[in-house]
């Protein structure tokens, strides 16, 4: 099946800026006629990929960014979250419902839970000093289907 | 977003609107603090205007429960959207929260 439409976003990794980026990715596949619960899916998973990068992966998150690129197609959404920041160093342990590594920010570390939860699929890369990047695949719900 | 609390007879209300998350956690915390401080009773959550949850809002809400429990205070919530449900139940809040 090919892309019927793409999308590279690169905005400030600040926290103002988490409602954009979740808001675009769902406005994104809006052309597909996705129902409400695979709208809010797809922005609450994009929403915890984007806080990990503001809360994590920078020192200075107000002068680096967040990366979402996003290819549609008929019946599915792939979406890449990405930053160019310091890495998982542990990625199994990160990935653990219930770790954080601040718990002292009242963190419920259930981000990468909740992504594995409201998407399809999820793989996460991530290098030391690099930066991580998280893919994600949803199928989509239409409206009128349900 | 806005936070905002009710109250009476040793009972908290304590009402969410719009979205919460990263950009805005500190001022709902700070207000449910401040709501906290009046040593209620019992704490309701109202959440029927509140749009969007994530697990930042999550957080703190578990945390405010597991004080809430110490001392015997039970915490519930109501009005949640589908969106909000979904996000309690995956991160087991359905089974500690009274929904009422």
């Amino acid at each position: 099946m090919s892309v019927v439409n793409q999308m590279k976003l690169s905005v400030s990794a600040i926290s103002g800026n988490e409602s954009f980026v979740r808001s675009a990715a769902a406005a994104f596949c809006v052309s597909k006629n996705p129902s409400l619960e695979t709208v809010n899916d797809i922005k609450t998973a994009v929403s915890e990929a984007a806080t990990n990068v503001i809360v994590h992966a920078y020192d200075e998150p107000e002068k680096n960014f967040i990366y979402v690129e996003a290819e549609l197609f008929d019946d599915y959404v792939c979406i890449i979250v990405k930053d160019d920041g310091r890495g998982i160093a542990n990625l199994e342990e990160a990935m653990q419902p219930m770790y954080t590594s601040k718990p002292e920010n009242e963190r419920s570390g259930m981000g990468f839970t909740f992504m594995q939860t409201f998407m399809d699929e999820l793989s996460v890369e991530s290098e030391e000093g690099k930066g991580t990047t998280v893919k994600m695949k949803k199928y989509i719900t239409k409206a009128e289907d349900l | 977003m806005t936070a905002y609390k009710e109250f009476s007879g040793g009972k908290l209300i304590f009402y969410i609107t719009g979205e919460i998350d990263e950009s805005n956690i500190s001022l709902v915390r700070e207000e449910f603090d401040n709501g906290l401080a009046l040593l209620p009773n019992a704490v309701i959550l109202d959440l029927r205007q509140m749009t969007f949850i994530d697990s930042t809002g999550i957080g703190m809400i578990i945390s405010r429960y597991n004080k809430l429990k110490k001392i015997g205070v039970p915490l519930y919530a109501r009005g949640l959207s589908a969106q909000t449900e979904k996000v309690f139940k995956t991160a087991g809040l359905l089974n500690i929260i009274g929904i009422i």
